[in-house]
């Protein structure tokens, strides 16, 4: 199941507003900030989670996904690009 | 993986390695063709009939990779800092492919004799007079070359927005400029080496 991040109503973006213990069933209300890594695409997540156990190598990365050093390059600076979006 | 894309861009789509081995077998083949069918790669998109040495056409065709590829490195790093070296290399072996499909188009014997008649005739003050089948033959070399000139393009412009990033139309600008500076460049640098060999 994906978790929607932005407000299908408005496109705002969503805040965390309930969390539940699924162990005994405690409920926190409140309004947290959804985390920058969860706003990002399932494909993106994806990526950054590739790139993380490729130990943060371009090189390594291209290797196992079979493709260009340049190209996944370019997608690390675009990703890099929305997350300062995302951060400000 | 979308095929026509890859065609086109396969700077995009493939890994280094296979891009390497394809660029360097695409270039050993390119220099035999030139060296088989007496077609001299004298610039970075130029080709013409010409008998010469071995070690001339290999000048020449290490010269126009290493022209290319340098000219796009200088003009890459400028767009973003992280461009390589290496892989403007490729650009500048890949791109080259379409060029190479040319050469037995050019260099072939009943293409080398039309020319030949074409130009005793042109020599005269009479109109020259070609046969219908001639006439099809010449459009036909025309229409290859011009689609092989394209391709080379198409393979150039398209590595070096992958290799360089490139998104903005001034990138772009910037590319012809260096593409024909770097043609004026080599023609200046292999008539001065040749006359050296």
């Amino acid at each position: 199941m994906r978790l929607p991040v932005i407000c299908p109503s408005c496109d705002a973006v969503l805040q965390v507003s309930t969390l539940t213990c699924d162990h005994c069933q405690t409920t926190i209300n409140g309004s947290y900030p959804m985390p920058v890594f969860l706003r990002l695409t399932p494909d993106e997540q994806e990526f950054v989670m590739k790139f993380l156990l490729a130990s943060g190598s371009i090189k390594e990365m291209a290797a196992q996904e079979g493709i260009s050093y340049p190209t996944l390059r370019n997608r690390l600076d675009e990703l890099i690009g929305k997350i300062k979006q995302l951060q400000q | 993986m979308n095929t026509t894309k890859a065609l086109f861009s396969p700077l995009e789509y493939f890994s280094d390695r296979i891009l390497l081995i394809a660029g360097l077998a695409a270039s050993a083949a390119g220099l035999g063709l030139s060296v088989g069918f007496d077609v001299a790669q004298d610039g970075i998109f130029d080709l013409h009939i010409a008998r010469l040495p071995f070690q001339t056409h290999l000048l020449f065709l290490t010269g126009n990779i290493l022209l290319t590829a340098l000219g796009l490195f200088f003009i890459g790093k400028i767009i973003n800092s992280g461009t390589r070296l290496i892989d403007m290399v490729k650009v500048g072996m890949i791109a080259r492919i379409p060029l190479y499909l040319a050469i037995p188009l050019i260099g072939n014997k009943t293409m080398i004799s039309l020319t030949e008649r074409l130009v005793k005739q042109t020599t005269g003050n009479s109109l020259p007079q070609l046969e219908a089948s001639d006439m099809a033959l010449l459009l036909f070399l025309s229409l290859v070359s011009v689609l092989c000139i394209a391709g080379f393009f198409v393979l150039l412009v398209n590595g070096f927005r992958v290799a360089a990033n490139a998104k903005k139309w001034q990138h772009y600008l910037l590319l012809a400029a260096v593409v024909l500076a770097t043609e004026v460049l080599s023609k200046f640098l292999y008539t001065k080496m040749v006359a050296l060999l």
